[in-house]
């Protein structure tokens, strides 16, 4: 199943996102499709948001993002950052 | 150098992080997310001190500590050798201290002069000392500076360290600032003299040279001896002794705290403080509170 | 500044080796040389680049501690022999320590087999100055300096600026990072880290590679020589932008490169050369392009970088590229930016791509770090 569809994944994601970066947010309010880091994105998360959540993708997962332009990519919204985790 | 508020944030170490992020958020719009313990520390002290000051955007930061971060030094280290993984980002940006003294200019929108100092046991003078030559040259007129550190929780490295019983001390973590000035006009007191002696003597000598025209207090960092603490008793006979490290508790930044604590008295009193490394060298403070 | 503060005496050691002369002759041959360390220690099967130093025959094994205090004694004690300093000129000179890891290398061992042994047995910041003075027998005061990589550069700013001002007559001046897993995977989890080669202002730059180094200065109020360098000027100030990057327009960098040049009374246009941080990571060298393009303009002197050489030193390469730029045009050259190859029109600023033939002029030398920390040093052999 491609990530995007798969509703345990994408929490589990959400729930490793709040948890490294201590948001004050409940999972269930985080959109699927929102952007992630763009500026007034929902959840303001910045670049060492994007490196911190990176250790935490490999630490849990073993799935290395190795460059940030990558990184950029992979974690455009919840969606496109499971995708990449699962890709079918 | 003048002084024209202080602030003071010391009491026993709280688990919970909240109790730190919820005091800091009382002075600060920013959200702390990033922030540890060491930073959180800073920032409750330094807020204190700005609070409803006028704080000009070249005011210095000069952060002094004896030890910096331990808590996320400790984690990263155990992230990598013991569970083998990458540090995680957090982390591993506040080994580096100075992001304290970064948070504290941010908080503030303090563009000036930035500096995290040590200098073992004597890291709040001789940070004095960096200020006043910043004073001098004319590159800051206006500075916070703080000691801060966290509590000892090690037992052995206090005993090994300092030589004394760890049983006898009220372990205490703190975070306490001055706002400096160049300008007199409006201040509360001042520091009219840092000064480094060789030895007791010529410690001494210099107390000894020293005219009053206030009730005099006197108080001595850690290690200053006991036949020490007599000779200068007897060099300020008349003076009062202040006993902030008995009365509140010791961290390594105990000498910050004697002065913040000295400015919460009355006025009208100056403060002699005496303070001694462990290579035997003596550095004295003299505050005055107006 | 009213009594200026002239280097007498200075040691290096990085990866190029340990003698100021063959450190120098490689610059000059364009040496440089990283080792691929394995990223082993969490698992990975992968290698980032390292400038490590060279191994030497009877040299104690690296990350041990008489390592660590072998390098450290052995650059301080040769920087003092240069200086020629008597017994009681060493007794009173006070020591400026800057470093970012301090005494992590020292430990790091122990956590193969234990924990927390940094907050059972460090004895503070401070420490490492203090065995310094110890070491030498100085009885002056010891400053150690935390400010990540501007760490060795602020022990120089303070140094000269506290000598100008006639509180000593000497200070000795020390940068030291040794190798440490903590900056190194620390980096690495940043994704600051580059593959080989390293090439600062490159369009093609792709982030940074790390350097151990020690560099000592001796700091005098006399001049020795008609050739030496003194400090004419600096200053530090903080960008506020985000603890980890700096402002991209490069305000707070042009700021602090302005406040310098003011303090050394120097016109920018007084500038023969600048040595910029150029650390290779996109965000850096854009910031400080943007900064060098507003306080000089259409003027810009040449820039080059050091770190393609020695690596990012962190903490010590205040006091590192020092040495090496002073000495560099002591033997009358400034070396070009080793590695660069591709102008960037995004950074607008070309670094020298060949050497410049120079023996005395006045140089800005650019310093910035974690913290938002920002240093800008004015230097000059010139009488």
């Amino acid at each position: 199943m491609k990530g995007s569809l798969d509703v345990d994944l994408k929490n589990k994601i959400k729930t490793l996102i709040v948890e490294n970066c201590d948001l004050d947010i409940e999972i269930a309010d985080i959109d699927d499709e929102a952007p992630l880091f763009q500026r007034n994105s929902p959840l303001e998360l910045d670049s060492i948001d994007a490196l911190q959540i990176s250790i935490a993708i490999q630490n849990t997962f073993g799935i290395a993002i190795r460059d940030s332009k990558e990184m950029r990519r992979v974690m455009t919204s919840i969606n496109s950052f499971a995708d990449h985790i699962q890709p079918e | 150098m003048y002084i024209h508020n202080h602030g003071t944030f010391v009491g026993r170490p709280v688990a919970d992080m909240k109790y730190y992020k919820e005091d800091v958020s009382r002075y600060t719009r920013l959200h702390f997310r990033r922030a540890n313990r060491f930073v959180l520390l800073s920032l409750a002290g330094a807020c204190r001190c700005a609070h409803e000051q006028s704080i000009k955007k070249n005011t210095g930061v000069y952060l002094t500590t004896e030890n910096g971060n331990l808590g996320d030094t400790e984690t990263v280290l155990h992230q990598i050798f013991q569970m083998r993984q990458f540090p995680m980002p957090y982390n591993f940006i506040n080994t580096m201290s100075n992001t304290a003294s970064f948070y504290v200019a941010q908080s503030l929108e303090l563009l000036g002069r930035n500096m995290t100092f040590s200098s073992k046991l004597l890291s709040f003078e001789r940070g004095l000392e960096l200020l006043h030559c910043d004073m001098v040259a004319g590159s800051v007129n206006e500075a916070l500076i703080g000691g801060v550190d966290e509590a000892s929780f090690s037992k052995t490295q206090f005993e090994a360290k300092f030589d004394r019983r760890y049983e006898d001390y009220n372990m205490v973590e703190g975070s306490c600032w001055l706002l400096m000035k160049k300008e007199a006009e409006r201040a509360m007191g001042e520091i009219s003299v840092v000064a480094a002696f060789a030895d007791l003597g010529r410690l001494l000598g210099w107390i000894e040279r020293q005219a009053f025209e206030r009730p005099v207090f006197v108080a001595h960092g850690i290690l200053v001896a006991p036949e020490d603490k007599k000779a200068i008793g007897r060099a300020l006979p008349d003076a009062t002794l202040f006993d902030p490290i008995g009365d509140i508790g010791y961290f390594d930044s105990a000498a910050a705290s004697a002065v913040t604590h000295f400015l919460q008295r009355d006025g009208g009193a100056c403060l002699i403080h005496v303070n001694k490394d462990t290579r035997g060298q003596f550095m004295a403070m003299r505050v005055e509170k107006y | 500044m009213t009594e200026k503060a002239f280097i007498r005496g200075k040691a290096v050691h990085c990866a190029l080796g340990e003698e100021v002369g063959p450190v120098v002759s490689a610059m000059r041959a364009h040496q440089s040389h990283t080792t691929d360390v394995p990223l082993s220690l969490i698992n990975l099967d992968y290698t980032r680049p390292y400038y490590r130093l060279p191994v030497k025959a009877g040299d104690p094994p690296p990350h041990s501690e008489a390592f660590f205090y072998a390098v450290l004694f052995r650059t301080v004690e040769k920087a003092i022999a240069d200086a020629g300093l008597q017994p009681h000129e060493i007794e009173e000179m006070p020591i400026f320590f800057g470093s970012t890891s301090i005494d992590i290398p020292l430990y790091e061992e122990t956590y193969r087999t234990a924990s927390n042994v940094l907050s059972q047995t460090s004895s503070g910041y401070g420490n490492i100055a203090n065995e310094i003075a110890r070491h030498l027998g100085v009885k002056a005061g010891c400053y150690t300096f935390t400010t990540a990589c501007t760490s060795s550069a602020n022990g120089v700013l303070y140094a000269s600026a506290m000598m100008g001002q006639g509180a000593f007559d000497r200070a000795l001046v020390i940068g030291y990072d040794l190798f440490s897993n903590l900056g190194f995977y620390g980096f690495e989890a940043l994704k600051l880290i580059a593959p080989p080669p390293y090439r600062p202002f490159d369009k093609h730059r792709m982030g940074v590679i790390m350097g151990e180094g020690c560099g000592a200065i001796v700091l005098d109020r006399c001049r020795r020589d008609a050739n030496d360098f003194y400090c004419l000027g600096g200053a530090n100030a903080c960008d506020t932008h985000s603890v980890t990057t700096h402002d991209p327009e490069g305000h707070a960098i042009a700021a602090v490169m302005r406040e310098a040049l003011a303090s050394a009374g120097a016109r920018p246009e007084e500038i023969d050369v600048i040595k910029a941080h150029a650390t290779g990571s996109y965000h850096n060298d854009l910031t400080e392009c943007n900064g060098l393009k507003q306080v000089f303009g259409d003027h810009l002197p040449p820039v080059t970088g050091l770190k393609p050489f020695v690596g990012h030193t962190v903490g010590a390469c205040g006091a590192i590229e020092l040495v090496l730029l002073s000495e560099a045009v002591k033997a009358g050259f400034v070396p070009a930016t080793l590695g660069f190859e591709t102008p960037d029109e995004e950074l607008g600023v070309v670094p020298m791509t060949d050497d410049l033939a120079i023996e005395s002029g006045t140089f800005l030398l650019n310093y910035f770090g974690f913290g938002g920390n920002c240093v800008s040093l004015v230097v000059s052999n010139r009488d």
